[in-house]
């Protein structure tokens, strides 16, 4: 007898999976919440609050299905947090919900839920499960909900023990039906991104949370000129245009962030643009291919690449120029609407050969 | 299956005990400080609770306080006979008391208490000499359980007894765990002050009782003309008389039985596992408590699998809110015995264990363990 345990946070999505399961189907079932930080009076405004465990515990009891809290705290803070912080030292922007689905939900936190006695597990993600042997994953059928890019880092065997009901639900769908089904209640809880930080915001979470000082710095032009100061490195990201305080005669963008010589580098829009850009390593889901799109960043539109196999990685030639190709962000590999992988950008070096590795000379304190 | 196996948690309510507290929540309403007759016959009511219980234990009914929890009358114990000039005097407790005890010690320290603690040995009990060698004239209070909730051992209570006999200290036991379970007596007559738990002996939960000698000053937690001016607040009839009626069924001699029964799991798990130790085995141990360390697994998580299968049973010091911590005192032994403290589960029965559920336990709990572990 297949037994499925279903992910909840007590948010909408979630809540509707759990009722779809337990009501269209005879599996042995259980639902599960993870924990991820202290239930205290600060932190209402993540998503580890008692309102949400509540939410998931009252539906699991009105379903008739056992419900337990997985603590992962610590794996949480060691896995997905400790290297969002060393990622922004480090000059990059980092992206913790793609981490966090190959560190925590999609690998230790699926391995305690197999333990339990688990065969599959079932989450409210928007993503198509194609296939129950050796699976194939899809957009979700709904595009504005498509969450598919955030699976892409995520290990191929431990991918395979998820379901996806939602991934042939349209959004609208899913809320009509969790009206009818009196599930309207989780709407309020939708989980977010940096859904650790209360505040939303990571240049206040570092700075409530680090030893790090942001120093001012020098702004450079591509030429190597100053031409203005910045607040502190982690306050910027690639492509950013607003808050740079200096005037020229045509829009400047952020094209480098060098942490080691705390400089910016920014430029017109003409130098946002890439054709390549550079990863250490790809996460394929199926085979390697050699044509395929890329995702560059979630909710941007996919462009036709040649990933290639070089000495230090991979180098991706882009069909298209792409402004804004950031380090740290995730590069998701698509054939059409099928995911076939993905990995972090490295670099995207400009023409004059910048881009060095860089170490975060910080340490973050806990 | 549905199998309670976390007795020491809390207990099943007794059925008398229920029909007893009923008709103190249907109809007899009235609150016993009130001269009506509503009011007088919940006053008898508390007055015949006090006298079952203080005939029970041996004292006398004065010398006994209905309190809220055993936790609450922890805290009175502790905080009543410290408050006030005590000043310099020094705690001797042991490193492996209830957290609200430790956490009460923690506050007195902050506040500038010395409080010591004995260690604990592999068998999770504190050496009786230490309290020899710590104890002095500056000793104001010793703190020991009769018995640990997490392990079962029995602690040295009277040879600790004796030692603090021939100084001017106080002594303080929390029964909380052993009431019910082991013979109070030989506690009650060696100690100044004696801490109890209605819900661990088949009475209701929000009760709690401490026993305390007239003569030991204390200064009262919650104020109020209540309970001698020691502990206000409108009493909780049906509670005590639920507690009463509870406290006249402890027989320890047989839940003593149900010792064969635990005895039979240890062999089984001895038997078919490798890698678990089992706390303060061949030592004097609560009959039903067996609490062992289970190496290659995390205690938690093999909690929730066997409630998976209907088996109930608890690790450390969990809470529903996923929340998992190792008491102090099992962080000792672990320390004592190389193993994982977060590897530590207990197992405590209900004396109505029959052999055929004891034998399901043990095939399940060990399969459970071989299945997480591989």
């Amino acid at each position: 007898m297949t037994t499925v345990a279903i992910g909840m946070s007590g948010g909408l999505d979630s809540s509707v999976c759990a009722h779809i399961l337990r009501r269209q189907t005879n599996l042995e079932l259980f639902g599960f919440t993870m924990r991820l930080g202290k239930y205290e009076a600060e932190h209402e405004r993540t998503c580890c609050n008692m309102e949400n465990l509540y939410k998931a515990r009252k539906l699991c009891d009105r379903l008739g299905i056992n419900h337990y809290t997985l603590d992962m705290e610590k794996e949480f803070g060691n896995k997905v947090i400790q290297p969002f912080l060393n990622a922004y030292l480090a000059g990059e922007t980092p992206n913790p919900c793609s981490i966090c689905n190959r560190e925590i939900k999609m690998n230790r936190l699926l391995n305690k839920v197999l333990r339990l006695g688990a065969d599959r597990v079932a989450t409210g993600h928007y993503v198509q499960r194609i296939g129950s042997e050796n699976p194939s994953f899809w957009r979700g059928i709904d595009p504005k909900k498509d969450q598919s890019y955030y699976l892409a880092l995520v290990n191929k065997e431990y991918l395979e023990r998820f379901w996806f009901p939602l991934g042939f639900w349209k959004k609208s769908q899913v809320l009509t039906y969790a009206e009818e089904h009196d599930l309207a209640a989780a709407r309020s809880t939708e989980s977010q991104s940096l859904c650790f930080a209360p505040e939303r915001d990571y240049r206040q979470y570092i700075r409530r949370n680090t030893d790090y000082q942001p120093e001012p710095g020098d702004i450079l032009n591509v030429e190597g000129e100053k031409v203005g100061e910045h607040t502190g490195y982690i306050n910027y990201t690639i492509g950013q245009r607003r808050g740079l305080g200096i005037s020229h005669s045509k829009p400047l963008f952020v094209l480098e962030i060098k942490p080691s010589q705390n400089e910016l580098v920014v430029g017109e829009r003409d130098k946002l643009s890439r054709s390549s850009f550079t990863m250490s390593e790809i996460n394929w889901l199926g085979d390697k291919k050699d044509e395929c799109s890329v995702q560059l960043r979630y909710n941007s539109p996919p462009v036709k690449c040649w990933p290639k196999k070089v000495a230090e990685g991979w180098k991706i030639n882009l069909s298209q120029p792409v402004e804004a190709v950031t380090p740290g962000q995730v590069a998701a590999f698509y054939a059409g609407d099928r995911l076939l992988g993905g990995g972090r950008i490295k670099s995207a070096p400009l023409d004059y050969g910048s881009g060095t590795e860089v170490e975060a000379k910080i340490k973050p304190r806990k | 299956m549905n199998l309670y196996c976390d007795y020491n948690s809390t207990t099943p309510l007794a059925a008398e005990v229920f029909t007893a507290m009923k008709p103190y929540f249907t109809k007899h309403h009235g609150n016993p400080s009130s001269r009506h007759q509503p009011g007088q016959k919940s006053g008898l009511a508390l007055q015949e609770s006090r006298r079952k219980v203080a005939e029970k234990f041996g004292v006398q009914p004065e010398d006994l306080l209905f309190t809220a929890s055993g936790s609450e009358a922890n805290s009175l114990a502790v905080r009543g006979v410290l408050s006030g000039d005590q000043v310099g005097g020094k705690i001797l407790t042991t490193a492996g008391e209830h957290p609200s005890l430790q956490l009460c010690f923690d506050y007195l320290e902050n506040q500038g208490k010395r409080v010591l603690k004995a260690p604990l040995d592999e068998n999770g009990a504190p050496p009786a000499d230490w309290f020899r060698e710590n104890i002095g004239p500056e000793a104001a209070l010793v703190s020991i359980m009769a018995a640990n909730n997490e392990t079962g051992v029995v602690y040295p209570v009277e040879k600790v007894a004796e030692i603090v006999d021939h100084q001017d200290c106080l002594l303080h036991v929390d029964a909380v765990q052993a009431a019910g379970k082991i013979k109070m007596s030989p506690i009650v007559q060696a100690a100044d002050l004696v801490s109890l738990s209605a819900h661990k002996f088949r009475g209701p939960p929000g009760v709690g009782i401490l026993i305390a000698a007239e003569e030991v000053p204390l200064t009262p937690l919650v104020f109020g003309h209540q309970e001698n001016e020691l502990r206000g607040g409108t009493e909780n009839v049906p509670g005590i008389v639920g507690v009463a009626r509870a406290v006249e069924m402890i027989a320890p001699e047989k839940f003593q039985s149900v010792r064969t029964r635990r005895d039979q799991l240890e062999e089984y798990i001895s038997d078919n596992l490798a890698g678990i130790q089992i706390i303060g085995r061949g030592r004097r141990r609560l009959a039903n408590t067996c609490g062992l360390f289970v190496n290659g697994i995390v205690g938690a998580e093999l909690v929730m699998k066997l409630d998976r299968a209907g088996i109930y049973i608890s690790a450390g010091s969990a809470c529903s809110s996923g929340v998992s911590r190792s008491s102090e005192g099992i962080q000792a032994v672990a320390t004592a015995t190389g193993f994982a403290p977060d590897s530590f589960v207990r197992i405590s029965l209900s004396p109505q264990v029959t052999e055929k559920k004891l034998n399901n336990l043990a095939e399940t709990f060990c399969r459970a363990v071989n299945e997480m572990r591989t």
